[in-house]
């Protein structure tokens, strides 16, 4: 009984470490990223295949292992030793890869190094899964419910991590120090698990363990409450850092801030992007007519009762959603709000004098047509960065470099800069009449007045950010962009149509290929699960803004819900008769929610107020959570009736369900939220999920 | 030309059957008028406009290109124009410019091309310069120099190290381009913009300075530009103004006499002055002429020599 409270709470350390790891070292990827949070679905889809290939095969090992718990022991100290390594690997790891200081990276490095990086401690925890699973179905002799129940209790044991990482954590601690007092936690549970090590009548191998682990618990003790890991860490930052020298660093709600100093320059980078070069003179921050509002500019716009000449929004590219939310048909709607009749909306996007290529011109329709459709006058002026003004009124139409010239000279104004030459040169109208010309060479049909319009839930300002910045690091992947640009919704039902006809084609008389049916419901609702968080968290930081500081509980709560669902699925399992029937019941439930999800997104509870709206967010994610959790241990159950091997068959069904989750963060998110939108990328998973139940029960019943 | 490695650069003529074929001919994809002082030209016809023209292509790959979207495109990848030279030199004349300029990506990556435009401009009375990483061989060199009458050169860096990290080149053929600049006697400016923290080490910068005073005099126009965030090195903070103001400093304790800052709009350096009494001789704000004090290649103030071309 000892045994098994205490392998319980191993559980749940497990589970709160990997909830955990995996938020911390995504945080730190982010701003090695550039802040970009499509890469969250390649973050966290590499996180669940890794932890897919060591559940399936590293797990695997354990029916060969004798010391079993003794191998679980092991593979926690590993992963205490390793994530701080990770942490400081993460911060370092541009230099090992020979990226040039300041030097960007493209979705291919991004792919393969968050691969690496998450390697060791991602393979390790889902090994200890499967091994769990092995040693409590030994400690309580229970087979099926032994999977059903540590899924609960990892489960559990992540939805604690998810709360204590976001109110408890990270306010108070930087990486080092959560990621050293992980180690501690992980260690002591070792101790625990290893109890009176020393007797004589325990093995040498144990006692070495116990050895490690008290060493392990006394280095990551004294690291703590010694400058040990302040001193890692600020060592961690300069290696990072190598662009000047750091005067600031916070991690904010909305993201990782560090200012640089430099001559006289101080640069504010935002997680890793510059956005902000200044000498900082007092006298212009202290003069009594600037205020500076520490608050997200889109609550800003949305709270502020006061009417304004101009609105300048100061971006320089769409590359993330919390950027890319300040460009969308939605936020230029708030803005007319707030402008006086006469009032100007400014806007700038990158631009050239020289050439403008493909993804440029894309940018920078999608911006202007954005515009036309809420202000019915425009006004551009190119340059290297294009300027958009907007307005209600025609009077912007009259900005000519005379006009600007005249007031200058009218107001005295002494300028160095802003000169009435610069002027002259900066507005002449060939600069305009290129920019046109250039437009119009790059646009391949006449529809292009009607598409490339910026919203919300369809953030094109990014995907053609995205296919821009593919230009600079990985110029071949420029057709399968552009490929993606006009994908349409009819070709994913079509491809999905034509795999399940196949499926059901060649299931009807094959058997493996028929026993691959509640596989593939796993899988396909794996896949679903990992879109549901995506579609989730990036609905959160389209409203909000500061998924930075949120994305450990939207991602633990969800989490919560797969635990729940696996909990009251486990507590059922004896009672439920009709498997295959109840397993369709869930699939069919899965459906209902996915064409249901977009509508919520304009109900009038995203509206009421923010308290109310966040609640929303985190039922929404508890109730995906549950019918994703509910499925697994009943697909265990059925599955076992077929191939009674215990380990075999959670491993398997495991590493899909997890496979199934890569292919949502990868495509998901980097394809389909972009290329489609969230309400499309509903309608493609409850497609997916009826092509699942066809086949769960066309074949699913056939199998015995 | 210079092609470092087997696929670098993005200039590579086509082979056909031994012959190898210039596929830019023709087909410029960008074409401006612009003021010379944006090359920047400093001591060439200060004020005038300029015809520049450019075709795909570069034999280097530097990672802050501000051109990238046509130096590291190929012809295909690209919308171009069909001109032939006998067509750049009539608008030239439209335009009404006194110069014709071969910028933007790297010139000698469409030299034919640039060559018989240069020609067939020289014979019309329009003048000619090009804006060039260096990276070239001396024979074509010298032959492209006789119908080219300034030159301007990007020195990028001085030290091999950067040049292949950060460009994928080399130091050494762009030092001897610029020796044989010198030697044939043709006008000369060069540029160095500053990327902290890749090259702006002081003791590097005089190192610089003290190879262009020997081998090329202190005559020759050095301008030091501020770096922004361009193509791959998008994540780095601009040059900081007082990195490019030590710069300077250190160019003319060495004894250059004629050091400008660009890309600072504004700054008392975008101008020029008279190394003999220190008075200014071209107010320049950014790549604006405000007033112009030499006279038949003088200073106004104290008779001073100002090497250039003035008219």
């Amino acid at each position: 009984m000892f045994i098994r409270r205490r392998f319980v709470f191993a559980v749940l350390a497990l589970g709160f470490s990997g909830m955990v790891a995996q938020v911390l070292l995504l945080r730190e990827m982010l701003v090695i990223f550039y802040g970009n949070e499509l890469t969250i679905g390649i973050i966290l889809g590499n996180w669940l295949v890794l932890e897919a290939i060591g559940a399936f095969f590293l797990g695997k090992q354990i029916e060969k292992i004798r010391p079993k718990l003794e191998a679980f022991v092991v593979i926690q100290l590993l992963i205490s030793l390793l994530f701080p390594l990770m942490i400081y690997l993460t911060r370092i790891f541009k230099g090992i890869m020979g990226v040039a200081v300041g030097e960007g990276l493209g979705l291919l490095p991004i792919l393969y190094s968050s691969f690496l990086i998450l390697l060791p401690v991602s393979l390790l925890h889902g090994a200890a899964f499967t091994f769990a699973c092995k040693i409590h179905s030994e400690i309580t002799q229970k087979r099926a419910a032994s999977i059903g129940r540590v899924y609960v209790y990892e489960t559990l044991g992540v939805l604690i991590g998810g709360v204590a990482f976001t109110y408890l954590l990270i306010p108070y601690f930087h990486s080092f120090q959560i990621s050293l007092g992980l180690g501690l936690l992980n260690s002591v549970v070792c101790l625990g698990l290893l109890a009176k090590f020393w007797q004589g009548g325990e093995t040498s191998f144990k006692k070495f363990l116990g050895s490690v682990s008290v060493l392990f618990s006394g280095i990551f003790l004294l690291s703590l409450i010694t400058p040990a890991a302040d001193k890692l860490h600020h060592l961690s930052l300069s290696e990072q850092w190598k662009v000047g020298k750091i005067e600031h660093y916070q991690n904010s709600i909305y993201g990782n801030i560090v200012v640089i100093k430099k001559g006289e320059q101080y640069t504010f980078f935002f997680n890793g992007i510059p956005i902000i070069t200044t000498p900082l003179t007092e006298t212009e921050l202290s003069h009594p007519r600037v205020n500076i509002k520490y608050v997200d500019g889109r609550y800003f716009v949305k709270k502020t009762h006061h009417k304004y000449d101009v609105v300048l929004i100061g971006i320089s590219e769409l590359s993330n959603l919390q950027v890319n939310r300040l460009a969308t048909e939605e936020f230029f709607i708030m803005v007319r709000g707030i402008l006086k009749e006469k009032g100007i909306l400014v806007i700038s996007s990158p631009g050239s004098l020289t050439y403008l290529n493909k993804e440029l011109i894309n940018i920078n329709l999608s911006i202007l047509n954005t515009l036309k459709r809420v202000y019915p006058w425009v006004k551009i002026i190119p340059g290297d960065f294009n300027l958009f003004l907007a307005s209600i009124s025609p009077q912007i139409l009259e900005v000519e470099s005379s006009l600007l010239i005249k007031r200058l000279g009218e107001r005295e104004l002494e300028t160095f800069s802003l000169t009435s030459q610069y002027i002259q040169y900066r507005l002449h109208s060939r600069w305009l009449d290129w920019f046109l010309n250039s437009l119009a060479r790059g646009r391949e049909t006449t529809t292009d007045t009607e598409t490339k319009i910026n919203r919300d839930f369809h953030p094109l300002g990014t995907l053609y950010s995205l296919a821009f910045w593919n230009t600079l690091f990985f110029p071949k992947g420029q057709k399968l962009f552009r490929w993606l640009e006009r994908m349409s919704l009819n070709f994913f039902l079509i491809a999905l149509s034509l795999f399940g006809f196949l499926f059901l084609l060649f299931g009807y008389k094959n058997v493996r290929l028929r026993k691959g049916a509640v596989p593939f419901a796993i899988i396909s609702t794996g896949f679903a699960g990992m879109l549901f968080s995506l579609i989730l968290i990036f609905a959160f930081q389209v409203l909000y803004g500061y998924l930075y500081y949120w994305i450990g509980l939207l991602t633990s709560i969800f989490m919560a819900g797969t635990g729940v669902g696996g909990l009251l699925m486990t507590r059922s399992l004896e009672k439920v008769k009709k498997d295959i029937f109840y397993l369709s019941k869930l699939e069919a439930s899965i459906i209902v929610f996915s064409l249901l999800l977009p509508f919520i997104f304009l109900g009038p509870g995203l509206y009421f107020g923010e308290f109310f709206s966040q609640g929303v967010f985190l039922i929404l994610c508890f109730i995906s959570g549950l019918l994703i959790g509910a499925e697994f241990p009943l697909a265990n159950k059925i599955h076992l009736k077929t191939s009674p091997n215990l380990s075999g068959t959670a491993g398997m069904l495991y590493a899909g369900d997890l496979a199934g989750g890569w292919l949502g963060g990868i495509i998901g998110g980097v394809g389909l939220l972009l290329v489609l939108g969230l309400w499309k990328t509903c309608l493609i998973i409850a497609y997916l999920k009826i092509i699942s139940l066809i086949i769960l029960i066309v074949l699913g019943r056939r199998v015995k | 030309m210079l092609f470092p490695d087997e696929g670098h650069g993005f200039a590579k003529p086509e082979n056909r059957a031994g012959t190898l074929y210039a596929l830019t001919y023709g087909r410029p994809c960008a074409k401006s008028v612009e003021p010379i002082e944006k090359a920047p030209f400093f001591h060439f016809i200060p004020g005038h406009r300029r015809l520049c023209v450019a075709t795909v292509g570069c034999n280097l790959r530097c990672k802050y290109c501000q051109n990238w979207h046509i130096s590291q495109k190929r012809v295909e990848e690209v919308k171009h124009y069909d001109l032939s030279p006998e067509e750049i030199v009539e608008i030239a004349k439209k335009e009404g410019v006194e110069s014709i300029c071969f910028t933007f990506s790297e010139p000698t990556a469409f030299y034919e091309y640039m060559y018989d435009i240069a020609k067939l401009a020289k014979e019309n009375g329009v003048m000619t310069s090009m804006v060039s990483n260096g990276f070239i061989n001396a024979e074509p060199l010298r032959q492209l120099i006789k119908v080219m009458d300034a030159v301007k050169i990007d020195l990028k860096g001085f030290s091999e190290s950067f040049y292949e990290e950060v460009c994928f080149g080399r130091l050494e053929p762009v030092l001897n381009t610029l020796r044989i600049l010198k030697e044939e006697g043709k006008w000369l400016e060069i540029v160095n913009l500053i990327v902290p923290p890749l090259n702006d080490k002081a003791d590097e910068i005089k190192k610089m300075c003290t190879w262009i005073k020997e081998n090329l005099g202190v005559e020759v126009p050095l301008h030091f530009s501020r770096f922004f965030p361009a193509y791959r090195l998008t994540r780095l903070p601009p040059t900081p103004i007082s990195t490019l103001e030590k710069a300077y400093e250190i160019a003319r304790e060495v004894g250059l006499n004629y050091v400008s800052i660009g890309n600072v709009r504004g700054h008392k350096h975008n101008s020029t002055f008279c190394p003999k009494c220190g008075n200014i001789l071209i107010h320049r704000v950014g790549f604006m002429v405000l007033s112009n004090n030499i006279e038949d290649g003088k200073c106004r103030f104290c008779g001073h020599e100002i090497p250039g071309i003035w008219k």
